[in-house]
């Protein structure tokens, strides 16, 4: 596979602190990777840098293309962002309209917009509050939302910028649910940005990053396993992480076990 | 200092047509010194009845008693002000909270509000601060430029400030890597201890409350459904079904290996205990 995006030797700072100093990070074409670390660690820069919100001078290349003023309007062509306060990113009066509004920037046909805006909700499954007004909506619907509207100009990557920590599990799941469809289904590159580890469990690949260095990459599985890396920077193991790494300890189980009923059966066959 | 809701509904944009109920009759009561859970969906009404409790809302029915403080229809201003320095409320994002430059103008905003002399001024901003483990470096720091942790703990301090008895928070955790969650914790822990304080927590992390909350309070579209000590309401599994809420990982396991495979593990709040008993059991 080829990367779709290379970050060669980013270095970046704010005001004089370095938040990244030679900071090299190759992402594959299809691949769903979570960058995971606490507060502060330089996470929400990355993405910031990537779309072009924060200019560095690094070699930066997305699908191809140099990350520069030249080419950004390409670029953000290419990459669906959702992030952590949607009800920042509403525009219009209704989900219909606001998901129509990233078309409209994007400078689509306008014939050709309301045919996409319902594909895009059919899929998502938000087809029947088009019409209703996105401040109304529950938690787990407004990010819905946000979602349909980033990926509806069908971008090649997609970044979710911690932006499904405050909604209900239930809606968790949908999303991530979606989510694996359209990376197993449309090859669709992913990456998620979280401190909640839970919710890199269905991730290819995890990087651990803090104060703006990589401190581990590898197999999302394998990297889950390291807890003195987590408690160290102060990332909380969810609880069936934990409760694996213990009972191997103890010699109960042989491997890092996500799913409970599978736990329940492996401890009591 | 007790606090009694009696029969209290709450409908926003009464008499128009975008009226909505938000609270449906509820009566409960809320004992001291605890940490109290209240846990719903969104929507539920969870923060419309949190807000209720320093009167930034007025029942629109039923009443609020809290001490001699009674939130009805018609409270004198007076009292309002009084009652706040009573019940301290931390909203869900602080920035929300803050209209200050600076931490030290911003922690000190309310004690200028409620008249304190200044040379008591300083001595209270600095223990507040120091409550919340942020020393004097940050008193001249410009609140914009905190972390999401650093805001967090200014909110809580320049609530603190003021000495409420009761303190309530919306979501506290959000946002907080685990080192200022587990901080967090031990603080709010710390202030029902040794300080005596009542501590309200509107929270969806089930697993943060299970560690720490003594009562916890389900509600649904409105409605209490649920209220009782942490145990009791946990053991009803049923109702967190019924209501599509999550129980902590940890009772939901212990729950599964009951159910599944009839085996008896304790009401376990460590991972550690659990494994210990796991190990007793396979």
């Amino acid at each position: 596979m080829n990367n779709i995006i290379g970050i060669n030797s980013l270095s970046f700072r704010y005001q004089s602190k370095f938040i990244f100093e030679k900071f090299t990070l190759n992402i594959k074409d299809g691949e769903w990777i979570s960058i995971v670390g606490p507060n502060g660690s330089g996470k929400s820069t990355l993405v910031k840098i990537l779309i072009g919100l924060l200019e560095s001078d690094s070699n930066i290349i997305v699908d191809k293309l140099t990350l520069n003023r030249e080419n950004i309007d390409k670029i953000r062509k290419k990459i669906g962002v959702v992030f952590e306060n949607t009800e920042d990113s509403f525009v219009a009066e209704t989900v219909a309209d606001d998901i129509a509004f990233t078309l409209e920037n994007l400078a689509y046909d306008p014939k050709e917009i309301g045919r996409m805006v319902e594909d895009i909700a059919m899929e998502f499954k938000i087809d029947d509050i088009l019409e209703k007004e996105p401040n109304f909506l529950s938690g787990g619907e407004k990010q819905k939302v946000a979602l349909a509207s980033a990926m509806v100009a069908r971008p090649k990557i997609l970044i979710i910028d911690d932006a499904l920590e405050m909604i209900d599990e239930k809606s968790k799941n949908e999303i991530l649910e979606i989510l694996n469809k359209l990376h197993k289904e449309r090859y669709l590159t992913i990456i998620t940005i979280t401190q909640n580890l839970e919710e890199t469990y269905k991730t290819d690949r995890m990087v651990v990053i803090n104060d703006g260095n990589i401190l581990i990459d590898g197999p999302t599985i394998n990297v889950l396993e390291e807890d003195k890396i987590f408690n160290r920077i102060g990332l909380s193991l969810p609880f069936m992480v934990d409760l694996s790494i213990k009972l191997k300890l103890y010699g109960l189980i042989d491997h890092i076990i996500l799913d409970m009923d599978e736990m329940v059966n492996a401890l009591w066959k | 200092m007790e606090i009694k809701i009696n029969n209290v509904n709450h409908i926003y944009n009464e008499f128009t047509p975008f009226a909505k109920k938000a609270l449906d009759n509820i009566n409960l009561s809320l004992e001291s010194e605890k940490i109290i859970g209240i846990i719903g969906k969104a929507g539920s009404g969870k923060t419309t009845l949190v807000e209720l409790l320093n009167a930034l809302i007025i029942p629109s029915y039923g009443n609020v008693q809290v001490a001699d403080f009674n939130i009805q229809k018609n409270m004198r201003l007076d009292n309002i002000n009084k009652l706040r320095r009573k019940i301290g409320l931390v909203f869900q994002f602080p920035e929300d909270q803050f209209f200050n430059p600076t931490v030290r103008e911003e922690v000190s905003f309310a004690l200028k509000t409620f008249s304190y002399k200044s040379d008591r001024l300083h001595k209270q901003v600095s223990e507040s601060l120091k409550l919340v483990g942020l020393d004097d470096n940050y008193l001249e720091r410009k609140v914009s430029s905190l972390s999401g942790g650093e805001k967090r703990k200014v909110a809580i301090a320049s609530v603190m400030v003021f000495n409420p008895k009761v303190l309530v928070l919306d979501e506290p955790t959000v946002g907080l890597d685990y080192k200022s969650q587990k901080k967090l914790l031990h603080l709010l822990k710390k202030l029902r201890n040794r300080y005596k304080k009542t501590v309200i927590i509107v929270s969806h992390d089930v697993d943060m409350l299970n560690l720490i909350a003594d009562d916890i309070i389900v509600m649904d579209k409105g409605k209490v459904v649920a209220s009782g000590t942490k145990r009791e309401v946990f053991k009803n599994t049923s109702l967190f079904e019924k209501y599509g809420l999550n129980l902590p990982k940890i009772v939901e396991f212990i729950g599964k290996v009951r159910k599944e495979k009839g085996i008896k593990l304790g009401n376990h709040t460590d991972v550690k205990d659990l494994i210990k008993d796991i190990y007793r059991n396979v």
